[in-house]
Formats: structure tokens, C-alpha cells, sequence
């Protein structure tokens, strides 16, 4: 594993740029921004939303957060309290959601257009077994792509997860992705 | 409680972590303009603003010589009000400006704040915006009057 180039973990980083913000820079909450938002909106797509809808969501949990920043006591917990926040609101608009066939595909499986061949023909394979993945599953190994170890349990628990979803003993997350590699013809380990 | 016969994470188990973040960047990352537009919506909170309404509107100018009236939009709020025109095919947009009860008006893109100043008659112009999501503050000239801030449009 590659270590990361911060030793700080996302809560970490996040808690600072949060503290900073509420100590009087307001700028800080752009870093907050930048920062927080890919995880947040994998959050929302992992629940089959369509792009606009994501977006919205992500929008207004951020809104949310500005419109109650002091409510929250401890730094620590910004990035949990967003990552519940879109959790709770993709789920509620999934249950309500009636996808329409015509309408975008979810979740893209569209490569970038400059990827290499082998490599795109990799990365997608692996794109659409993760696609295939539960929400929950998927929102998990979404967001911990972002994080390291220390945010793991947080973003379980925020997810509504036991903690230890993520490892691959007894058909958790990882494991249920890797059983979908394996079965896949195409896909070769490397 | 502590799942005691849960193995941590090996390497590999990172590797495919990784696989999933490089996928996840390039099959359905954020659209390029999201955080914009978050940057856009929460600065109406951080500046405690009036958000004003959007009253769009075709431009009913009976002495206009020009058979085509661009569209205009306007924004209205207690203290001020706001009605622009665009203007643009390709590339950069003009954005034509009439305001009243407030003479600073301010273009947001998000990346930057383009400052004007109204004339005597309350028109402004921004002479090249490039497109995306933007939205206005207008400071009133009441005393004691909050900022007004606008919806966010997309030019």
C-alpha cells in the first residue's frame, strides 16, 4: 500500500479546515468544499440517483451544514455529519424515485476518452461490477477510496454499517466485489 | 462490538481499494461545475443575505427599435431590484444590468466577483462573463439593509 502523502486522515483534514472556518476564515470552507464533495457524491449516485438529483442532494447537505455550523459541538465530526446527512437524504429520495428507462444511466460506464485501451477495458470491467455492488456496498468502497484507515470505522458507522463491512471475510464488501472478479471471464488478476 | 475474527486489510485488498478510486474518477466523478455551484449556494448563508426572487419576464419595450427584445430576467427583494439582459452566441456572455434601490452590483462566478457600478440611470453592463453558473449581489442603498443576493443562473 502506498503511503498516503498526508498523515492526517480525512476527518482530520477536514476537522482543521472546519475548526479554521469557525474560528473566522471563511474561506477555509471552499478547502471544506473541495475537499468532502467526491465522497459526498458517491455517496448519492451509489444510491442509483441520476446526476441532477446528486447533485442537489450534495448541494443541500452543504447549505445545511453552513445554516448549522455552530450546532455541530465537535470538529471531529463534520465528515461524518455530512456523509449521515447525504445518507439519509439519497435513501429517502431513492425509496421515492421512479427511474425512468429513458432517462440518464445512473451510473456512467462511459470510459474518459483518453484512457488507454487495455486500461479502460480494465477499469471498466472493474467499474461495472462495482456498479453492480449494493448501494450500501458500493457507497462503502466508494467513499473509503477516498479515506485511510482511520476514517474507516466513522464512514461504516455513517453508513450505517457495522464496522468491518469494508474487509473481505465472510462476504463483506470487498469480498463480494473480488467473488464478482473472479467470476468474470475477462477480468485477469494483475 | 469488536468482530474479533475479522482479518485486517491486506495489500491486495488496498490495490482493489485503489482500482476503485481510479474507476470511480473516471467513469463518475463530480461534474466539473458542482462545487461551484455549492460554493454559489452556501454564500448566500455566510453573507446573511436577502436571496431576491426571479421574475423572468420578456422585455415589454414598446419604444424599442429592435424587433428582436432580448429576454430579460428580473430579481426583486425589499430593498432592491435587478433586471438583466444576455447576450451571447458562443463564447463569453454580455450581460446588460438595470438596477434600482442600490448603485454596487456584483457578478459571482463562483471563481471570481466582478464589481459594477450603476450610472445615474441604474444600468450596468458586464462586458464579457464566460458561461456557467453565476449569481448577483446587489448592496442597497437603505441603511440598515441586508446584501441582496439572487438565485443562481446559468449563463
Amino acid at each position: 500500500m502506498t503511503t498516503p502523502a498526508t498523515t492526517r486522515s480525512l476527518s482530520e483534514e477536514a476537522a482543521v479546515a472546519f475548526r479554521d472556518y469557525r474560528e473566522g476564515e471563511p474561506g477555509r470552507i471552499a478547502d471544506l468544499v473541495d475537499l468532502l464533495t467526491p465522497p459526498l457524491w458517491a455517496i448519492a449516485r451509489s444510491c442509483g440517483l441520476s446526476i441532477g438529483t446528486s447533485e442537489d442532494i450534495v448541494q443541500a447537505a452543504w447549505v445545511k451544514l453552513v445554516q448549522h455550523a455552530d450546532a455541530i459541538r465537535d470538529e471531529q465530526a463534520v465528515f461524518g455529519w455530512l456523509l449521515t446527512t447525504v445518507r439519509r437524504d439519497a435513501w429517502k429520495v431513492a425509496a421515492r424515485e421512479i427511474p425512468d428507462p429513458f432517462d440518464e444511466e445512473p451510473v456512467s460506464s462511459k470510459p474518459a476518452p483518453d484512457a488507454e485501451v487495455e486500461t479502460r477495458d480494465r477499469a471498466e470491467r472493474l467499474w461495472h461490477h462495482v456498479s453492480a455492488l449494493s448501494p450500501r456496498c458500493q457507497a462503502l468502497l466508494r467513499v473509503v477510496a477516498y479515506a485511510t484507515s482511520p476514517d474507516y470505522a466513522m464512514i461504516s458507522m455513517a453508513l450505517g454499517m457495522p464496522v468491518g463491512s469494508i474487509g473481505p471475510t465472510r462476504g463483506r464488501c470487498l469480498a463480494t466485489l473480488r467473488a464478482a472478479l473472479d467470476n468474470d471471464p475477462g477480468w485477469s488478476d494483475s | 462490538m469488536t468482530d474479533f475474527t475479522e482479518l485486517p486489510l491486506d495489500r491486495d485488498d488496498f490495490r482493489l481499494l485503489s482500482a476503485v478510486a481510479s474507476a470511480a474518477t473516471s467513469f463518475d466523478p463530480p461534474p466539473n461545475d458542482l462545487v461551484t455551484r455549492i460554493m454559489l449556494a452556501v454564500s448566500l448563508d455566510l453573507m446573511e443575505a436577502e436571496l431576491a426572487t426571479l421574475v423572468a419576464a420578456p422585455m415589454a419595450m414598446a419604444r424599442t427599435e429592435h424587433p428582436l427584445a432580448p429576454e430579460t430576467i428580473t430579481f426583486t427583494s425589499s430593498a432592491a431590484s435587478l433586471m438583466i439582459a444576455l447576450d451571447g452566441d458562443n463564447g463569453d456572455v454580455r450581460v446588460d444590468g438595470w438596477v434600482t434601490g442600490g448603485t454596487q452590483v456584483e457578478l459571482h462566478t463562483g471563481r471570481e466577483v466582478l464589481p459594477q457600478t450603476a450610472d445615474e440611470t441604474g444600468r450596468l453592463v458586464w462586458q464579457a462573463v464566460p458561461r456557467g453558473p453565476v449569481r448577483f449581489l446587489i448592496r442597497p442603498l437603505l441603511a440598515g439593509a441586508s446584501p441582496v443576493i439572487t438565485p443562481t443562473i446559468e449563463l
